[in-house]
């Protein structure tokens, strides 16, 4: 380490964020490659080591001879600052070199609010934003995960982006990446090659053209490829690459465990939820095997506690036969099991106890609306009497807290759907005290956690108009007055985040400009309260002349183009609208596993989603 | 049961780490051997470790000590959990402990300057006129957040200043312990302030653990 280096991370807080030398992180002989990538996760350290699938593209990009990746995370604003001052360049965290000499740059897109960390970390870099700007010694940048399906509002400042699950394009673009860069090709013609790989979708081949009114007229590509791009499946999780190392962070993460993926994808179709609809078909691992990969990283990481991670784990059709397996061998070890993402409809005692026979841990429940009707509208399929049900086999285990999630602002959501909320909160609270088995002199706390609606594309509510930040405050008023009791502990989200967020979930190209400005009037982790500002989003809207409402606020027709039609997820149009209709009606939609609503990801797949293979 | 205690070095980018997390990396590297250590009892039944000594972040140490308990005496310990331990921390030596902790009286450290843009000799010379004051005032935050002043001479049994070799060199003595103690860091951090200079390159390596007579702590 040079005299530099050392003398800024002397002078910054938890140096161990930027030094690398983790168990398990991967250096190889510079010698001995001949291409290298650095994963960039934009948020901190403690957040991006927590993340599973840059835990296992790591591992996959390593897998392969001759590529070695490394990672960069976005260094807290006393790092960036003293990486300025000594006008040192973001380095990654293995070598040290900086990313910006790297043969390609790999973002995740997680979360919409990181888009403005992800120019941060170019900036402090120094590699050009713009995609448009860079050189042939510049790195090639891409990025993938689940906001890579509008990816849109941050076109301008990608060279390319997977689409989908990315276990096997991640191999085939460095293969044809490296192939390009031992041939010579120049990165327009490296892009020209990448775009023949299915699921990759390079933004500059595409142009856009508006209406008058602002939305989309045509989506046309005008180099001669595909006129849309597939996303990525994996057919079968059994099969697919899990890494049997993980990095063991040395300094305290959010989630410092093991994590094993256990299913992808969900079956229920709740109308609001991105994820249960870019992630379809449902596709599980085999008891036997998550057991296997769980012993096998417990083995080589020293963690003693490994979560079962899903959308919705209790899904798992061997989830007891799992379970057994796993605590034959994990109780004696005293290794704790955490299944977060329980459903409450298919709940029992056995899970519970089994789950916590180490340490008893919070339980949260997602009920995410406060009356039937509104269930029914957004499709999530759990009753009062089951909410009930599972609250008091959860009270007769011993516990004396619960977490419950809310949405607000579904579609057609009325103040009794709000007041609702307070009811089903307080009726769980009164659950507790009618049971004769409650431990004595023990009280209960509810606590009600409320985020707000933010629509997004591939889901039936992609046409439906978001509530203002004025509706969002007062319906969140109109739910703390309605708590009365004192044992429900009332948590909400920041309603302009959500706002914010919703510009960026269904926005356009012309977006990208804005992106930049906000950036530039300083926004760096918005994800964070103190570095999110509202005002510098309204700003630079107004400065494009762009409208607020006409993204987030507005009713889209159902034959609006929409900014991401190019971008094909497998799920029809027809299916989203027929479900849109079928929510206004308040008809609900059954389990893939029940009867298949014909949503068009099989017709992708080639095959029934469930059932024989 | 057996009392082991583990001597380790921590040195290169282990320095980065700050004492709980060097705890919590020995707690797993020995969580991953098939050293059968002691839980402690209760509800939160956590692994039994103790420091006799933390060390500060951004330090590095050849004579860190951290105790722990096994169930029986089994052989090979060290090397049994050096396999695990990352980068920069290894375990050297397994004794028995003879001596308990409150009998940690002092420290002694190697401290190493280099900066590229003053020469040596000046370095060392503006060194010895800052040790040799007898009052060197440094600020300390109580556990209420409240800041009093101290003299650090006060503290500083012994020093010796080398300015022959390749970089500029201090050993240093000072209190230890958890009735006085004194970070040699921020005696260093004060002679910065004091010359105005950014020192390009600051080490300090803590060498040895000293009982009230001078004895190695064991
Ligand atoms: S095709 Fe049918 S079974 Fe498959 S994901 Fe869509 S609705 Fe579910």
């Amino acid at each position: 380490m040079d005299y530099t280096l050392e003398k800024i991370l002397r002078s910054v807080q938890k140096p161990a964020r930027y030094i690398g030398g983790e168990l398990n992180s991967i250096v190889k002989k510079k010698n001995e490659v001949d291409y290298r990538l650095v994963f960039c996760f934009p948020d901190t350290y403690e957040i991006g080591m927590s993340h599973l699938g840059m835990k296992i593209l790591y591992s996959i990009y390593n897998s392969i001879p001759g590529v070695w990746c490394e990672r960069c995370f976005a260094p807290w604003t006393d790092m960036a600052d003293e990486l300025k001052k000594y006008g040192y360049r973001l380095f990654a965290l293995e070598s040290k070199d900086p990313i910006g000499d790297f043969d390609a740059v790999a973002f995740t897109l997680q979360y919409e609010m990181s888009y403005t960390t992800i120019l941060y970390m170019l900036d402090l870099a120094g590699i050009p934003l713009l995609a448009s700007e860079r050189g042939e010694d510049d790195p090639i940048v891409f990025a993938g995960g689940p906001c890579a399906c509008n990816p849109e509002p941050i076109a301008d400042f990608f060279d390319f982006f997977a689409l989908g699950d990315g276990e096997e394009i991640s191999v085939e673009t460095v293969e044809c990446l490296r192939k390009c860069k031992r041939e010579k090709l120049s990165r327009k013609d490296t892009l020209m090659e990448l775009s023949k790989i299915e699921g990759v979708y390079v933004p500059q081949h595409y142009e856009v053209t508006y209406k008058r009114d602002g939305t989309v007229k045509a989506i046309r590509n005008t180099v001669g490829g595909p006129k849309t791009v597939k996303r990525r499946i994996l057919t079968d999780l059994d099969t697919a690459y899990y890494p049997d190392k993980i990095i063991v962070p040395l300094i305290e993460i959010v989630h410092d465990r093991v994590m094993v993926e256990v299913l992808r994808g969900c079956i229920h179709g709740c109308r609001f939820c991105q994820a249960g609809f870019i992630y379809r078909p449902q596709r599980y691992k085999s008891a036997e095997l998550i057991n296997d990969q769980t012993s096998c990283l417990i083995n080589n990481t020293g963690y003693s506690e490994v979560s079962l991670t899903s959308l919705s784990t209790s899904d798992h059709p061997e989830l007891g036969d799992l379970l057994d397996r796993l605590i034959s061998w994990t109780e004696e070890r005293k290794i704790n099991l955490s299944l977060p993402s329980l459903r409450i409809d298919n709940f029992d005692s056995s899970i519970i106890d089994k789950t916590t026979r180490v340490r008893k841990s919070g339980l949260t429940f997602a009920a995410e609306a406060g009356t039937q009707r509104l269930r029914d509208v957004i499709n999530k399929n759990v009753t009062e009497e089951e909410i009930h049900g599972t609250c008091r086999i959860a009270f007769e285990e011993g516990y004396t807290s619960v977490k419950l999630y809310f949405m607000l602002g579904h579609p057609t959501e009325t103040d009794e759907d709000i007041k609702g909320i307070a009811d089903l909160s307080q009726s769980i609270v009164d659950l507790y005290y009618s049971l004769p088995t409650r431990q004595k002199g023990k009280s209960v706390t509810v606590t009600t956690s409320v985020a707000c609606f933010v629509p997004k594309p591939f889901t039936p509510f992609q046409y439906v108009g978001q509530d203002t930040v004025e509706e969002f405050e007062r319906k969140q008023r109109l739910l703390k007055d309605s708590i009365k009791s004192k044992k429900i502990s009332l948590k909400y989200h920041d309603a302009r985040t959500s706002v914010a967020e919703a510009i960026l979930a269904r926005g356009d190209r012309r977006l990208c400009q804005v992106v930049l400005d906000v950036y530039r009037d300083g926004a760096v982790f918005e994800s964070w309260d103190e570095g999110f500002s509202f005002e510098r989003w309204t700003r630079a809207l107004e400065k494009n002349g762009l409208s607020l409402d006409f993204y987030t606020s507005r009713e889209r027709s159902t034959d609006e183009i929409f900014p991401w039609d190019h971008l094909d997820y497998g799920i029809t149009k027809r299916f989203l609208k027929k479900e849109y209709e079928r929510a206004m009606s308040g008809e609900t939609t059954p389990a893939c596993t029940e009867k298949c609503s014909a949503c068009g990801v099989a017709r992708m797949l080639g095959r029934p989603c469930f059932g024989k293979r | 049961m057996e009392n082991v205690r583990l001597h380790f070095v921590k040195i290169n980018n282990a320095k980065y780490l700050s004492h709980l997390d060097t705890y919590r990396a020995i707690m797993r590297a020995i969580g991953r051997t098939d050293l059968n250590v002691w839980f402690t009892e209760g509800f939160n039944s956590h692994m039994f470790i103790s420091f006799p000594l933390p060390l500060s972040l951004g330090m590095e140490s050849t004579c860190e000590v951290a105790d722990i308990k096994l169930l029986y005496p089994t052989d090979y310990v060290a090397e049994r959990i050096n396999a695990f331990l990352p980068e920069g921390i290894e375990v050297f030596n397994t004794t028995t402990p003879k001596m308990k902790t409150a009998q940690i009286a002092y420290a002694k450290y190697i401290i190493e300057l280099d900066d590229l843009s003053v020469s040596q000799k000046d370095l060392a010379e503006k060194l010895r006129t800052f040790m040799s004051k007898d009052e060197i005032m440094l600020k300390k935050t109580g556990k209420k957040g409240k800041e009093t002043v101290f003299n650090a001479k006060d503290k500083i049994k012994d020093y010796y200043i080398d300015g022959s070799g390749k970089k500029l060199m201090m050993v240093i003595v000072c209190d230890a312990g958890p009735t006085s103690n004194l970070n040699p860091a921020a005696v260093i951090e004060a002679f910065s302030e004091d010359i105005g200079r950014e020192i390009d390159h600051i080490s300090v390596r803590r060498i040895k653990i000293l009982t009230a007579d001078m004895k190695e702590f064991e």
